[in-house]
């Protein structure tokens, strides 16, 4: 452990102002920050600080993740694998370069995107597309406005959005069949020349309804991380539990949802499946507990997340079940986003009315 | 009393309720400036013999509250900047104390209660009131609407109350009968904690008869000990006209020792606490005293940093400042951040307390840990976790503030009560992104004053 | 159609901003502020939907062949017509809104009268004769159509507001970043395609 801070310190100069590589100095900061904790000491008073930094928070949700990262690489094989490493290699890429430009620091949110990108993708999908779609997520998503914390829209959605309206061919042709036994398709790299097959919404319409324990424990096809329920619902309670995804958001989607989804089937039970069937089919529930509740983008306020909550349950069963689409949970999510400013803008009047006789 | 927020942080160094009293000094250092204080007005001359007791400063912009030379000593105006020097600084009690002596010169037409206060104001018993809503030293001879007398005292490390009052009650009582007997029918309200304590049984019984005392349980979580919190809680709206006092228990001694015994007061009771002191506890000590001698001998760590007041509200002590000012209650010492941990933010962290549930210490916590100045992280933009809202004793939204002054919107910070704020630091504290939001609304707020208001009082 | 399935739609999967990208200019320029958009929202509901109803009015009674008041075949001159009416009635929005909210006449600007040329009004009036929709559905789509218009002006506003907190790159401050914000707003929105069909 000595020798690499040996390393660091020998070869932090190149960096430094003066340095040979100066304009690269955030790459190395980010290295060394990454293994060593920073030394930084307070400045102003409170001098002595809580141990939580961006850092750990962003861990939290990369540990709430691994549930779903091991299954989809139990059911899809190794190309997992190439997919992330492509997804990361392209968001860094755009994230080093602007922090090179820029002169700021690599945030710590771009660890988080870069692993939920594949994840909400169909694992068939070429890698270039898988390239471009996260280039565009992060770019557009998050770097124009300034990097992490600083963005209205969620960036693996802006790319996810991008790839399905330009190329929706391929991002609905591309959902390869499960694999199963001890193994599932651990050892294989699989493209789409094994099996595809329609996922399960795009199957109901079509009026085949695939058994509620394949969707629980992810015997169907779907994007990487979204097919086994009982993963993420591990990964999900996990972050609800250490607070890092805020429970308002969950319990919101998934209490409108279900409220929605039940009086719709009492109505009409030949147009809209049974609830508990939609919760867990598609990516209502990865949405909900891992997409949905990035701190950014959704509002700040509590009130105004019960508000999102609900504005985005009700729009993933209303665009499930009345358009030609098949997934609603990215285009709700994006909703819920667009719309967050100005619930937060009503939450935040009534706080400070409440506030009026304080003082 | 509902109190909201609040947190309890654990670090080590716990002064122990043991007092010790210091030994005599060679010299003190007296700093022209505290916390609330600039004593410019310079009442002695270079080289003068002092009196225990003497004025030797006033602040002009604070009703000329004193600063009082706590021994007899020969002055030295330009020795140090920014302080008046005692050299030659007498022992107790080889020069013994003539009370009338040293009072200056007294108006004629006072009355007794009048001659109360102005004996408060010149013996040094003064200076511990407080403007409940804003911290500033009342007018002594105004009629407050509540006074507020506070046993408690949370903030990690400064003076407890139960130390200064436990072999005194005598001594607090009469206190609070004098302090009742400055007001007409205003009542004081008695803050005690909320556990079952020895002291707090006694002081309950002893003050068992006085109706004029209104007793309020208040639990023990930082920083419920705030006095504009007390006051808001209390129901006592600031109101500029008719303002709210505040005081401590050890100004409640200084009164008694002030009217009752006519002596001044110049014995300061501080906490020498921190997770670099080898054996923390409280010290009979006095303005001026020197602080290198004080923290010296106490600490074996090599690289320290000294705060003057708590571990959360403290600032650091400069190097330019020698000896203790005259509103010290307390200094904390901690541990310079040098060891730079591997992969520190993957460890599964049982060691060390969080205000969040993302280490090992959420299911077993640890013993109070040796913080030190690391800020354990890197500044990073908001990310609206909403935790600085979670603990926040005052109810706004310390996120929300914080990204109106970043764009300069100061009447939106405003209307968002940046005015509640009581500068406790807990928000500061458990900040993921490590903003320093305490400091920025401290500027924030001294920037709406000018931009918005120095018009008003123009106009 | 019924009238309330052509409302939802106007809202919604035919947003006249998001969808048509008409009446951009004053989007642009006047979200900035919440109360600002939502106050041109409203004069912006108002006059789209008395207007449908007026140029329904004009067209479908002096303007078409056979129409009960001339008897010529004068449809050429809808266009001048229509703008016309349009620009009389925002006079009389604003002469309203000076009186009843002068706070609101002041943060508008020119952009109050600008809302003559906003070509999302003028495009009500011209859906409406191109889909040949009745009275009460030309009414219904000038209302669904400025609730749509009035609803993206407010989120843009809302997220404008939140983007005080973001580093916009120097080329891209003022109009190019809200360009951006449309575009994934749109893109949005696009969810909601073929929920109901109005055309």
């Amino acid at each position: 452990m000595r020798l690499l801070l040996g390393i660091l310190d020998r070869v932090r100069p190149i960096f430094e102002d003066g340095g040979k590589l100066r304009p690269m100095k955030p790459v190395f900061d980010a290295t060394e920050n990454f293994f060593y904790a920073p030394s930084a000491r307070t400045q102003n008073a409170p001098h002595i600080r809580d141990p939580l930094d961006l850092k750990r928070f962003m861990s939290m949700v990369i540990i709430g993740l691994a549930p779903c990262v091991v299954a989809a690489f139990y059911f899809f094989g190794l190309r997992m694998l190439a997919m992330i490493v492509v997804s990361y290699a392209a968001g860094g890429a755009v994230e080093m370069l602007f922090a090179v430009v820029r002169k700021e620091e690599i945030n710590e949110g771009f660890l988080v995107t870069g692993l939920i990108f594949p994840l909400i993708l169909p694992p068939g999908l070429p890698l270039w597309i898988v390239a471009v779609g996260v280039a565009f997520g992060v770019l557009v998503g998050k770097e124009i406005f300034g990097g992490t914390g600083r963005n209205p829209f969620n960036p693996a959605l802006v790319g996810r959005c991008f790839l399905v309206l330009g190329y929706p061919g391929v991002m609905s042709a591309t959902y390869i069949v499960p694999g199963s036994g001890p193994l599932g398709r651990l050892t294989e790299y699989v493209g789409v020349e094994a099996m595809t097959r329609a996922t399960p919404l795009a199957e109901a319409k079509q009026g085949v309804v695939a058994p509620i324990a394949d969707l629980f424990w992810g015997n169907v096809t779907g994007s990487a991380g979204e097919t086994a329920a009982i993963a993420i619902i591990v990964g999900g309670v996990f972050l609800v539990l250490t607070r890092v995804a805020n429970w308002r958001t969950v319990a919101g989607i998934i209490g409108s949802f279900t409220v929605l989804g039940l009086v719709l089937h009492y109505a009409r039970p030949d147009d809209f499946a049974p609830v508990g069937w939609h919760l867990l089919a598609g990516g209502l529930l990865f949405g909900a507990f891992f997409m949905a509740t990035d701190p950014v983008t959704s509002p700040i306020t509590n009130g105004g997340k019960w508000a999102y909550a609900v504005i985005i349950g009700a729009a993933t069963l209303l665009i499930r079940n009345l358009t030609g689409y098949v997934e609603g949970m990215m285009f709700a999510i994006l909703l819920g986003n667009i719309a967050a400013p100005v619930l937060d803008d009503v939450a935040v009047r009534l706080r400070l009315r409440r506030l009026q006789h304080e003082g | 009393m509902k109190p909201r927020g609040g947190y309890n942080i654990r670090v080590a160094g716990r002064p122990a309720g043991a007092v010790e009293a210091l030994p005599e000094p060679d010299t003190l250092y007296l700093p022209l400036r505290s916390r609330r204080f600039n004593f410019s007005e310079i009442c002695v001359k270079d080289g003068e013999r002092c009196g225990p007791g003497h004025a030797i400063a006033k602040d002009p912009e604070n009703y000329f509250v004193p600063l009082l030379a706590p021994r007899a000593g020969t002055v030295r105006l330009d020795a140090v900047e920014g302080h008046i020097v005692l050299e030659d600084v007498a022992k107790l009690p080889e020069e013994t104390y003539h009370p009338d002596d040293d009072l200056p010169h007294v108006p004629k037409d006072l009355g007794s209660s009048g001659m109360k206060r102005y004996k408060l104001l010149a013996l040094g018993a003064w200076q511990f009131l407080h403007d409940a809503h804003t911290n500033a030293l009342p007018d002594p001879f105004d009629t407050p609407s509540a006074v507020i007398a506070s046993t408690i005292r949370l903030e990690p490390f400064l003076a407890r109350g139960d130390v200064q009052v436990r072999k005194r009650l005598v001594n607090f009582t009469r206190g609070l009968e004098h302090l009742q007997a400055l007001l007409e029918y205003q009542p004081i309200h008695l803050i005690l904690p909320e556990v079952d304590s020895d002291l707090a049984s006694r002081v309950r019984d002893t003050l068992r008869g006085h109706a004029w005392v209104n007793i309020t349980y208040v639990p023990l979580r930082y920083p419920f000990d705030n006095f504009a919190l007390l006051a808001r809680g209390l129901g006592l709206k600031y109101d500029a006209n008719s303002p709210v006092w505040a005081i401590n228990s050890e100004g409640i001694l200084a009164m008694d020792r002030a009217l009752t015994m006519s002596h001044p007061c110049t014995v300061r009771l501080i906490s020498l606490g921190g997770p670099a002191v080898d054996e923390p506890k409280h010290l009979k000590a006095m303005p001026g005293y020197p602080i290198r001698a004080i923290i010296d001998p106490r600490t074996s760590s090599e690289s320290i940093r000294v705060l003057n007041g708590g571990g959360l509200t403290g600032d650091t002590v400069l190097e330019d400042q020698l000896g203790l000012d005259a509103e010290c209650t307390g200094l904390t010492v901690l541990p310079e951040h040098t060891e730079r941990e591997f992969l520190g933010f993957v460890r599964p962290g049982s060691d060390r307390r969080s205000y969040s549930r993302c280490f090992l210490s959420t299911l077993r916590a640890p013993a109070a840990e040796r913080l030190t100045t690391a800020l354990k992280g890197e500044r990073r933009p908001c990310v609206s976790c909403n935790f600085c809202e979670e603990v926040c004793p005052a109810g706004i939204m310390p996120h929300l503030i914080h990204k109106l002054l970043y764009q300069d919107e100061l009447e939106q910070a405003e209307l968002t009560r940046i005015d509640l704020c009581v500068e406790c630091g807990l928000c500061s504290f458990v900040c993921p992104s490590k903003i320093d939001l305490r400091r920025e609304f401290i500027d924030g707020k001294q920037l709406i004053q000018e931009e918005l208001h120095s018009e008003e009082v123009e106009a | 159609m019924t009238t309330l399935i052509i409302i939802v739609a106007a809202i919604f999967t035919n947003n006249i901003l998001l969808a048509s990208f008409l009446g951009m200019c004053s989007f642009l320029a006047c979200s900035a502020k919440i109360e600002t958009a939502l106050g041109l929202g409203a004069a912006v509901i108002f006059v789209m939907t008395c207007t449908t109803a007026i140029n329904y009015g004009i067209y479908y009674g002096v303007l078409v062949e056979n129409a009960p008041l001339l008897k010529t075949d004068l449809t050429y001159l809808q266009f001048i017509i229509f703008i016309a009416v349009i620009a009389a009635f925002v006079q009389f929005v604003e002469m309203f809104v000076e009186r009843f909210s002068p706070a609101l006449y002041h943060a508008l600007g020119i952009f109050l009268p600008l809302i003559t040329v906003n070509c999302a009004i003028l495009g009500a009036s011209l859906f409406m004769i191109i889909r040949r929709y009745s009275l009460a559905q030309s009414v219904g789509f000038g209302f669904g159509g400025g609730v749509g218009w009035a609803l993206a002006i407010t989120l843009m506003a809302g997220l404008r507001q939140k983007m005080g907190y973001s580093h916009i790159p120097k080329p891209f401050q003022g109009v190019a970043i809200i360009m951006i914000i449309t575009g994934v707003m749109a893109m949005a929105f696009m969810g909601f395609a073929g929920m109901v069909s109005i055309q």
